[in-house]
C-alpha cells in the first residue's frame, strides 16, 4: 500500500459521517480507478480524463523530461514506466484545481485549504482568474486524502478540469453593489449545481464556461468571453437573462452573440440546459482544436443554433430542479455580522490609499467591499488562516474570491475599516492598488503549466515591482489601466481583454530562442470585456516593462484630452504605437547582455538544446527570419488597412502575410520554389504538413488548416469587417507557428 | 505518537546584504548537478512576491526545500512530503540530517563567498500532517520525550518551546541549544 492510499484511508475513516454520501462515494470510486491505473488495467487516457473531472490536472514537466539550462535531463520518479495520462508520469507533481462556484469561500474552506497547501502542495494557495483555487506540486496519491478533505467542508473539485462545465463565475460584487437589477447569486448557484454532474453535460467535446453579469457595462462576469453568457435583466417587472453564447478566447478568439434577449428566470436553466444537450450533441469531438461552443455557433450560425437550442428546449423532459430553487431564492441573503456605521476622521496616507482604490461602497448604507490585493494570485497558508480570522471578527463568512486573482471581503461596515486595514498590514496584504495598472493579472505560464512559452507570472512579479515602487508618480489615468499577461496564445491570463495585454512567444536570435511578448491592445475590460485586442508585435521579455512605460507615456503625452487608452490606439493607429516602440524589438547579442536569453526568475538559458551557431546556419537563419520578419510585417498592415476600414485588402494583406511565411519556411529545403499559390500551397503539404514538421505538438493541425481554408477560399471583395479582423488573427497565428515550425527543423536537422 | 511530515529550518545568521534572486541560480545549480545525491529534484518556484512566503523554493520528489521567509526570517527550510507514519526518533533524524545536508551545501555555494552562514544552535521543527498531530498543549507534550531526547543526541542539550498557540497551524517546536556547534558537527552525529 502506498503512503498516499495509508492516510487517504485514514482520513477516510476520520471522515465518515461528514462527507455528503455520494460525494464520498464518488472519491471512494476515483480511488478504484487510481488502483486500477496502477495495475495497468485502466487504459493511461481514459484515466486521464477521469483526473482531470476531478480536477487533478498535468503540470509542466511531468513527462519526466527537464532542459536543465544546458541540457534535458531525465527526471527519474521512482514509479517507473507507470503514468497517468499519455506522456505524464505517475509520480510527477500536477496541480489539483479546487473549483469553488461564484468564487465563494467560508472561513472554514479558506482554513482547510491552507491546510491542505502545507500539506500536500508548496503551502501556497492560488487564485485563479477563474475564481477557483488551485494548488501546485500535488502528488496523484494524495489527492483523495485532499478531495476527502475538502467534501467534509462542502466542496467537490468534480468538473474542475476536463471536458466538463467549469466554475460558474460571477461578479464578486454580485447583490451589493446596486447596479444590478437584481442579484444573480441564486440563479447562479442553482445552475452551478443543476449542471454538475448532469447526464447531459457529460459528453462534452470540449470544456463549457458560464459566467452570470449583473451589470452590462462593467467588467463583472465579462460575458463576451464565455461560453455562456447571463446578463440580469427585468422585463414588465419579470426577472430574466439576456443570454450570450459562444465567447471565448484561446488561439482563435470569438465575441460571444446574442442568444436571446430574454430568458424568465424560470428558462434559465432547460434553456441553459437544451444549450448544454446541442453542445454534446453537435459540437466536434475528434477535433479538440476545433470542439469549443464558439466553433460550433460559427459553423451552424447563430440563427441555426438558436433554432436548435429551442427547439431541444422544447423536448426537454420536465424536471423539478428548473423551478424548485425559486421558492427559496432568499437562501442567499447575506446577513451583516456587524452594525453598519460610517467612518470619520483621518487615518493617515496608507489607509486613505489602500481606501481610495480597495474599498467600494455597497448598496446598503454603512457598508463597503474591500478587495484585498494578492500578488499574482498568491497566498500563504497563514495568509489565508489570518484573512479566516478577518471574515470572522469583521464580515462573517462572505467572502468570495475574483477573476483577477483577489479576494473580496463584502459587508464589512465602514466604521470598521481602519481595523480591518490594520488586520490586512498584519498578514502582509494592504496593499493598495487593487484593480489598478499594479494589479497585474497573470496566468501560471511557465512556472507551472505544460503549454508555457514565456514567464507570464516572472513578467506580472517584474512589472507589479515596477509599477508599484512609482505608483505615486503615475499620472492617474495610467493607475487606471488594467494589464494582463498569458504564457501562451491559449490567453488564460485574458489579456485580449486587458488595456495592455501580453502573450507569450519565443523567438529564435542567432540561433537561440528568446523569450517574448506579443504586445496586445486595443482591447477592452468594461463592457463585460467588449473588445478585443490584437497583436501589435513581439518584444523580447527583458524588454517589456520598458514597453510599459514608453507606451503609457506616449499615451499620456499625444492623447486627445482626456481621451481614454484604447480611443487613443485607435486613433493615432498601431503604426505610430510600433513605432514608438521600435527600438525595443531590438536584441544585443548574447556576448554582450545573455540576461536576455534567460526568461524572468529563472536563471536558466532561455535556449533549447545545444544549438550550433555556424556561419552556414547563420546564413540560413537570417535568409528565414528575413521572410518570416516579412511575414509579420503584413499582418500588421493588414491591422493598418482594418483600421482604415479596408476589410478586403486587410483580408488580402493577411493571406499574404501567410504566404511569405509558407515561402519562408519551404526555401528552409527548397530555395528555388514557384512562388505561385498554388506551387507554394502544394510544397507546403507535401514538405511541412504532410511529414508533420509543420503540427504544433498541442494544436495538431490547426494552424495549417488555416492556410488551406484561405488557399482554397481566398477572401473575396465585400468581406465584412469582423471576418478580416478573423483573417489577421489566424494569420497572426499561423505566423507563430511558422516561428515554432523553423525552430523545430533547426532542433531536428531538416533545414536543407 | 507516530509522526509524518516533519520540517525542519535552519536561520541564516545574517540575512542583510543576502540578495534573494541568488538562490534562484544556486537551486537551478542543485538540480543540474545532483547536488543533493539521489534526491530527486524536479523544478525551482519563485514565490518572493508574497510577503513572509516560501521565499524560494526548490521541489522535490520526496521533500521541497526552500529559502524560506516565514516570520520574516530568512532560513533553509526542508519540508518532507509524502511520507509514512513512523517512529518520532527516526522521522526527526530524518529530517535533521536532509536539512543539514542542504544548509551546508547551501553554505559551500561560492556565489556567497562564505558570507552565508546558518545558526546551529536554533531550528524550527514542525509535524505538518494533521493526521498525525493537531497543534496543542496535549500533542507537544506527547512529541516532548522524543524531540528532547534527539536533541539531547544532537545538540548535547536544548530548550524546547511550543512555536504558536494557534491550533490550526501544524504542531511546531523551537528548539534551541546549549551551545552553538558547526553545521557539519551536527551532521555527523546522525
Ligand atoms: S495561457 Fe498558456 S501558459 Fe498560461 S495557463 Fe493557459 S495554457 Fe498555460
Amino acid at each position: 500500500m502506498t503512503t498516499g492510499t495509508t492516510w487517504s484511508r485514514a482520513w477516510r475513516e476520520r471522515l465518515l459521517g461528514r462527507m455528503p454520501g455520494p460525494l464520498a462515494e464518488e472519491i471512494d470510486i476515483f480511488e478504484t480507478q487510481m488502483e486500477l491505473r496502477r495495475q495497468g488495467r485502466i487504459d493511461e487516457k481514459l484515466f486521464a480524463e477521469s483526473r482531470l473531472r476531478r480536477g487533478i490536472y498535468g503540470q509542466r514537466y511531468d513527462n519526466g523530461q527537464r532542459h536543465d539550462g544546458v541540457r534535458t535531463q531525465t527526471l527519474s520518479f521512482p514509479c517507473g514506466e507507470l503514468t497517468k495520462g499519455t506522456q505524464t508520469v505517475w509520480d510527477a507533481p500536477g496541480m489539483m484545481r479546487i473549483k469553488l462556484p461564484l468564487g465563494r469561500v467560508s472561513a472554514e474552506q479558506i482554513e482547510l485549504m491552507a491546510d491542505l497547501a502545507e500539506e500536500y502542495a508548496d503551502s501556497i494557495l492560488h487564485v485563479t482568474t477563474r475564481q477557483d483555487i488551485q494548488l501546485h506540486f500535488v502528488h496523484i496519491e494524495d489527492t483523495p486524502a485532499l478531495m476527502r478533505r475538502l467534501a467534509a467542508v462542502g466542496i467537490t473539485t468534480r468538473e474542475a478540469c476536463g471536458n466538463s462545465v467549469r466554475n460558474v463565475t460571477t461578479c464578486q460584487f454580485a447583490g451589493v453593489c446596486g447596479g444590478a437589477p437584481f442579484d444573480p447569486t441564486p440563479y447562479a448557484h442553482a445552475l452551478t449545481y443543476f449542471l454538475l454532474g448532469h447526464k447531459d453535460t457529460q459528453d462534452f467535446g470540449r470544456k463549457l464556461k458560464v459566467a452570470f453579469s449583473g451589470c452590462r457595462d462593467e467588467a463583472c462576469g465579462l460575458l463576451n468571453i464565455h461560453d455562456l453568457g447571463l446578463l440580469t435583466v427585468v422585463r414588465d417587472g419579470r426577472r430574466g437573462f439576456e443570454v450570450y453564447v459562444g465567447g471565448g478566447l484561446g488561439s482563435v478568439p470569438r465575441p460571444a452573440l446574442l442568444l436571446t434577449d430574454f430568458c424568465t428566470e424560470q428558462e434559465l436553466l432547460p434553456l441553459s440546459q437544451a444549450i448544454c444537450r446541442v453542445f454534446a450533441r453537435h459540437g466536434e469531438k475528434a477535433k479538440r482544436n476545433k470542439a469549443r461552443l464558439k466553433f460550433l455557433v460559427e459553423k451552424l450560425g447563430i440563427d441555426e443554433f438558436r433554432r436548435l437550442v429551442f427547439e431541444e428546449r422544447a423536448v426537454l423532459p420536465p424536471e423539478d430542479r428548473w423551478t424548485s430553487y425559486l421558492g427559496d431564492l432568499g437562501a442567499f441573503d447575506e446577513a451583516p455580522l456587524r452594525p453598519a456605521s460610517t467612518l470619520e476622521g483621518d487615518h493617515g496616507p496608507v489607509f486613505a490609499a489602500w481606501r481610495a482604490t480597495n474599498v467600494r461602497p455597497q448598496a446598503q448604507p454603512g457598508y463597503v467591499t474591500a478587495t484585498v490585493r494578492l500578488p499574482l494570485g498568491d497566498m500563504t497558508s497563514w495568509q489565508a488562516r489570518g484573512l479566516a480570522d478577518l471574515a470572522r471578527r469583521f464580515t462573517g463568512d462572505h467572502i468570495r474570491l475574483t477573476i483577477e486573482q483577489n479576494v473580496v471581503f463584502r459587508w464589512v461596515a465602514e466604521g470598521d475599516l481602519p481595523a480591518f486595514h490594520q488586520g490586512l498590514e498584519a498578514l502582509g496584504v494592504a496593499d493598495a492598488g487593487a484593480g489598478t495598472v499594479v494589479d497585474v493579472v497573470s496566468c501560471p505560464g511557465t512556472d507551472t503549466c505544460k503549454l508555457g512559452i514565456s514567464s507570464s507570472r516572472g513578467l506580472g512579479s517584474v512589472l507589479q515591482a515596477r509599477l508599484a515602487a512609482k505608483a505615486d508618480a503615475l499620472h492617474p489615468d495610467v493607475r487606471k489601466l488594467h494589464i494582463k499577461a498569458s504564457g501562451c496564445f491559449n490567453s488564460c491570463g485574458q489579456h485580449h481583454v486587458a488595456d495592455i495585454g501580453f502573450l507569450g512567444v519565443s523567438r529564435n536570435v542567432g540561433g537561440r530562442r528568446v523569450a517574448h511578448f506579443q504586445l496586445v491592445v486595443g482591447g477592452e475590460w468594461t463592457n463585460n470585456g467588449g473588445a478585443y485586442g490584437l497583436a501589435i508585435g513581439a518584444y523580447p521579455s527583458k524588454n517589456v516593462p520598458a514597453v510599459v512605460d514608453r507606451l503609457t507615456s506616449l499615451w499620456i503625452a499625444e492623447r486627445e484630452g482626456s481621451e481614454r487608452f484604447q480611443a487613443f490606439v485607435g486613433r493615432v493607429g498601431r503604426a505610430r504605437v510600433k513605432e514608438a516602440l521600435e527600438d525595443l524589438t531590438r536584441i544585443p547579442p548574447y556576448h554582450e547582455d545573455p540576461s536576455f536569453y534567460t526568461d524572468w526568475g529563472d536563471a536558466r538559458e532561455y535556449t533549447v538544446g545545444d544549438m550550433g551557431v555556424g556561419e552556414c546556419a547563420g546564413e540560413v537563419v537570417s535568409s528565414t527570419q528575413f521572410g518570416l520578419a516579412d511575414a509579420e510585417r503584413e499582418a500588421f498592415q493588414a491591422q493598418l488597412a482594418l483600421e482604415r476600414g479596408d476589410a478586403f485588402a486587410a483580408a488580402t494583406l493577411s493571406v499574404q502575410a501567410m504566404y511569405s511565411a509558407v515561402k519562408a519556411l519551404i526555401r528552409l529545403q527548397f530555395f528555388d520554389v514557384k512562388e505561385d499559390a498554388d506551387s507554394l500551397a502544394a510544397e507546403f503539404r507535401a514538405r511541412l504538413h504532410d511529414t508533420g514538421l509543420f503540427r504544433d505538438p498541442f494544436m495538431g493541425d490547426k494552424f495549417a488548416q488555416f492556410f488551406f481554408k484561405v488557399h482554397e477560399e481566398p477572401p473575396a471583395a465585400g468581406v465584412a469587417r469582423d471576418e478580416a479582423h478573423r483573417q489577421i488573427e489566424e494569420a497572426t497565428l499561423f505566423i507563430e507557428a511558422a516561428h515554432a515550425c523553423y525552430d523545430r527543423m533547426q532542433e531536428h536537422g531538416r533545414a536543407n | 505518537m507516530q509522526i509524518q511530515q516533519t520540517s525542519v529550518k535552519f536561520f541564516v545568521e545574517d540575512a542583510s546584504g543576502v540578495d534573494d534572486a541568488a538562490f534562484i541560480p544556486v537551486f537551478h545549480g542543485w538540480i543540474r548537478e545532483h547536488r543533493l545525491g539521489d534526491r530527486l529534484l524536479i523544478d525551482v518556484a519563485d514565490y518572493r512576491h508574497v510577503h513572509h512566503g516560501p521565499g524560494v523554493m526548490l521541489i522535490g520528489d520526496q521533500a521541497h526545500y526552500a529559502m524560506d521567509l516565514a516570520g520574516g526570517r530568512l532560513g533553509l527550510k526542508y519540508d518532507r512530503k509524502r511520507d509514512a507514519p513512523g517512529d518520532p526518533a527516526a522521522k526527526l533524524e530524518e529530517a535533521f540530517r536532509e536539512a543539514l545536508a542542504a544548509a551546508l551545501a547551501m553554505e559551500q555555494e561560492p556565489v556567497f563567498g562564505g558570507r552565508l552562514r546558518f545558526r546551529s544552535d536554533l531550528a524550527h521543527v514542525r509535524v505538518v500532517s494533521r493526521l498525525a498531530a493537531s497543534n496543542g498543549p496535549e500533542a507537544f507534550a506527547a512529541l516532548e520525550p522524543s524531540l528532547r531526547a534527539f536533541s539531547d543526541r544532537l545538540y548535547g542539550g536544548a530548550a524546547l518551546k511550543p512555536l504558536d498557540a494557534d491550533p490550526r497551524a501544524p504542531l511546531g517546536v523551537e528548539i534551541r541549544a546549549l551551545a552553538a556547534q558547526p553545521l557539519l558537527t551536527l551532521l555527523a552525529r546522525l
